[in-house]
């Protein structure tokens, strides 16, 4: 646990936190959020001493920060920031050993680390380890990142815009693998951004600040539907109930899909006498459960069968809601596939689903 | 189709056959005479005209040829036989022009130095893009300086007058050689030792960074004579009112002066690259090493050196090799080395005296140069060859 204890920091008269008072709970990702200069990296770096506060105590699990020697104080947390500052000198492999050699670990623990650790950010150990920094793609490196700050095991994670400089596409998959490895490890997680979606699909709890001070610090779906202040309001944007979505995962509402193997088309279409419920879509799935193509029933009949690919139609089970809606509407369907990693349909996301979601708590 | 050409092969080939149109060595009776010019076909001994005339023309065949591994090694051959087939020449028409003439001595001419040129460029051309190991490469970069050095072992040099000069001067040769290493190498170790801590001064508080280099670049700008000049009367001064300096060997003439003068000229290229060896780590390198946990002295071990130090080290190069021709002009001031048998051969009229104090001028700088490229190829982390090859 993290405990902000009226804590100030003045930089010759700039006040860039202004007496900040918090408590992170363990195993839970917090999110610092707000305009650029408002003391969201100031705030993070006075948790690893980085920056030492004027005034006011930090605890870590109930230990004032200002009492642990710094090195030893950072060794035990992750630390992820924006240009990543990999060693560009090192291999992958020495990168992400960096902090178990600090901590005198023996190069084939480090070796054996590194490899586990590039397993779990999903970069093939083989081919990535003796990879340096400059070959590495943005995101590649981004995971590379993570993957360091994570290796010694740390409780505490620090990231400061950590994925602010992928490409949008990139940067919503480095969040939802996020997402899904902290669901894993459980780390006490402190995210910087400025970037409100990032923030409402990671957070389990979202501290908006302004002026080096605290406006609002609640969980997404509070954020979002009871805006403290104009402040609140106006950061949060018009499209409130769209970016609401993002606190969902398809997880949260999937149903079960209505799936015919290929095989079993007769003549190219299904049996006439097979009955779906629900929107009245059938997937048609290879015999790897990858879905193939899309079959519709109305007034008693089958349509044509549409071939379909899984990659490009389907959403993820840690994909957000907001994800779902826009491929939904992007192809006029009713329903989209839910994929497992290995494209494996495992169920379905439906429209009425998210319009339920919007409509049980009075937004649209 | 088009006919493709290697260029360097073909333009070592065309000099080495423009070479053999000019005088190959003079011929004198003695130390200061003028001499008489010889072409290479009208040399009284030594390997035909035909052989060289062969050799350049297969070269240069070679060059339109497509470039298979059997072509380059062969014109790996030719040049090294080459260049051994000019110092043959000259070694044994050397000797029997000679004999006869009790002060006769030989010196090389146009044709010879030219056919020089021709043998580097022909050599280069052979190591152009050719997978040979480092290793390799190496040894036949220096083959041809064994041979020489062998020819000249066993004698067969002595009809050169440069060789002459250097049998009536060895011990001083030496002594001279040693003063030119001293002067140039402490300078150098003086100036990195001033050198690196600016450049660090100058990166780390910024509002320095202007007065340092704006007063290394001015120290830069000003010829070396001048500043040797300027040396002269302050030393002079500080040598008659403190007698403990001129016991100490400070003068306003001699080594003194010349050592703070090629101090002064070695800060630049140091103090320059401690400053962009610092500036090429990232911040956010820095950053993230302080945010795991470094101790200042792990972050120099693992960040700072390997990234700064080899390019310091290219500076340092640099400032060696100028340090080493400073020296040379140094000996104007009394300084020594092996500018002194430079300026004497000036001064008596003896070209072939010149020679023998550039000669070695050039060979250090060339085997400095090729040291601090070694040490820093070898210093480089393998993520930071690209930034800084060769
Ligand atoms: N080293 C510093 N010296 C002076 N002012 C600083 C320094 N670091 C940050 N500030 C100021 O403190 C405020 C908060 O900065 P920061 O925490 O970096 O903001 P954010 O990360 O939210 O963009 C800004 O007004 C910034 O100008
Ligand atoms: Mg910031």
């Amino acid at each position: 646990m993290i405990e902000f204890e009226h804590v100030v920091k003045d930089y010759n008269g700039i006040t860039a936190v202004d007496d900040i008072s918090l408590e992170l709970s363990a195993g839970k990702i917090c999110v610092f959020i707000g305009p650029s200069g408002c003391g969201k990296t100031t705030s993070l770096r006075l948790i690893n001493r980085m920056i030492e506060p004027s005034s006011g105590t930090i605890r870590l699990d109930g230990t004032p920060v200002s009492k642990i020697k710094a090195e030893q104080l950072r060794r035990g947390i992750g630390y992820v920031i924006q240009s990543v500052g990999l060693l560009p000198h090192m291999s992958v492999r020495e990168n992400i050993g960096i902090v178990p050699r600090l901590l005198g670990w023996d190069r084939n623990k480090r070796a054996k680390r590194a490899d586990e650790l590039l397993e779990l950010i999903g970069l093939a150990p083989a081919a990535y380890r003796d990879k340096l920094p400059h070959e590495l793609s943005g995101g590649e490196a981004q995971r590379v990142g993570v993957a360091r700050a994570l290796a010694a095991d740390p409780p505490v994670l620090l990231m400061d815009e950590p994925f602010g400089a992928v490409d949008p596409l990139g940067r919503e998959a480095l969040q939802r693998e996020f997402l899904s490895l902290n669901r894993e490890l459980k780390k006490t997680v402190v995210f910087v951004t400025h970037d409100l979606d990032e923030a409402i699909r990671l957070g389990d709890r979202i501290v908006l600040m302004r002026d080096g001070k605290i406006v609002q610090d609640d969980i997404p779906e509070r954020i979002l539907g009871t805006p403290h202040n104009e402040f609140v309001r106006e950061f949060i944007g018009a499209d409130r109930a769209l970016k609401r979505l993002s606190c969902f995962t398809v997880e949260s509402c999937m149903h079960q899909a209505a799936v015919l193997e290929q095989a079993l088309l007769e003549d190219g279409k299904p049996p006439a006498d097979l009955e779906v419920n629900g929107t009245g879509t059938l997937w048609i799935v290879d015999a790897g459960a990858v879905p193939v193509g899309m079959c519709r029933r109305s007034d008693g009949k089958w349509g044509d069968v549409r071939d379909v690919r899984a990659e490009e139609l389907g959403v993820k089970t840690l994909s957000s809601l907001r994800d779902a809606l826009s491929r939904l509407l992007g192809r006029g369907l009713k329903a989209v596939p839910v994929l497992s990693d290995g494209n494996r349909l495992v169920g379905e996301v439906r429209l009425t689903d998210i319009e339920a979601v919007n409509q049980s708590d009075g937004y649209v | 189709m088009r006919l493709a050409c290697e260029k360097t092969t073909a333009l070592g080939a065309i000099i080495g056959l423009g070479a053999l149109s000019m005088p190959f060595l003079l011929m004198k009776e003695n130390r200061v005479a003028l001499g008489e010019p010889y072409l290479y076909h009208s040399l009284p001994q030594g390997p035909h005209v035909l052989l060289p005339l062969t050799l350049l023309v297969l070269s240069l065949a070679a060059a339109f040829l497509p470039q298979r591994s059997a072509v380059r090694a062969g014109k790996i051959v030719l040049g090294q036989l080459y260049l051994a087939v000019m110092l043959t020449a000259l070694s044994l028409a050397g000797a029997v022009l000679v004999a006869p003439e009790a002060f006769g001595r030989v010196s090389p001419s146009s044709g010879f130095w030219l056919a020089i040129l021709a043998a580097y460029i022909l050599i280069q051309g052979s190591l152009k893009n050719a997978q040979v190991r480092y290793s390799l490469r190496v040894l036949i970069g220096v083959l041809p300086l064994i041979f020489a050095g062998g020819l000249f072992l066993a004698g067969l040099l002595d009809s050169l007058a440069v060789v002459m000069e250097f049998a009536n001067r060895q011990a001083r040769f030496m002594s001279e050689l040693t003063t030119h290493l001293y002067i140039s190498l402490t300078a150098v170790g003086l100036a990195t030792l001033v050198g690196v801590p600016l450049g660090v001064l100058a990166w780390k508080r910024r509002h320095l960074e202007k007065p340092v280099f704006g007063g290394v670049n001015g120290l830069q700008t000003i010829p070396s004579l001048a500043l040797f000049g300027l040396m002269i009367a302050p030393l002079a001064y500080l040598s008659r009112q403190f007698p403990v300096l001129r016991e100490l060997g400070v003068r306003g003439i001699g080594n003194a002066p010349a050592l703070i003068a090629i101090t002064l000229y070695a800060l630049l290229p140091i103090t320059r690259n401690a400053y962009t060896g610092l500036a090429a780590i990232e911040t956010g390198v820095i950053d993230s090493g302080r945010g795991m946990g470094m101790t200042r002295t792990e972050l120099m071990r693992y960040v700072e050196v390997p990234i700064a130090l080899p390019i310091i080290l290219s500076g340092v190069r640099v400032s060696t090799v100028q340090a080493i021709g400073n020296t040379a002009v140094a000996a104007l001031i009394g300084a020594g080395g092996l500018g002194a048998f430079v300026f004497q051969g000036l001064g008596q009229g003896a070209p072939d005296l010149i020679v023998m104090g550039v000669l070695p001028i050039i060979a250090l700088s060339v085997f400095m140069d090729r040291g601090f490229a070694v040490l820093i190829a070898v210093l480089t982390p393998p993520g930071q060859k690209d930034v800084h090859s060769d």
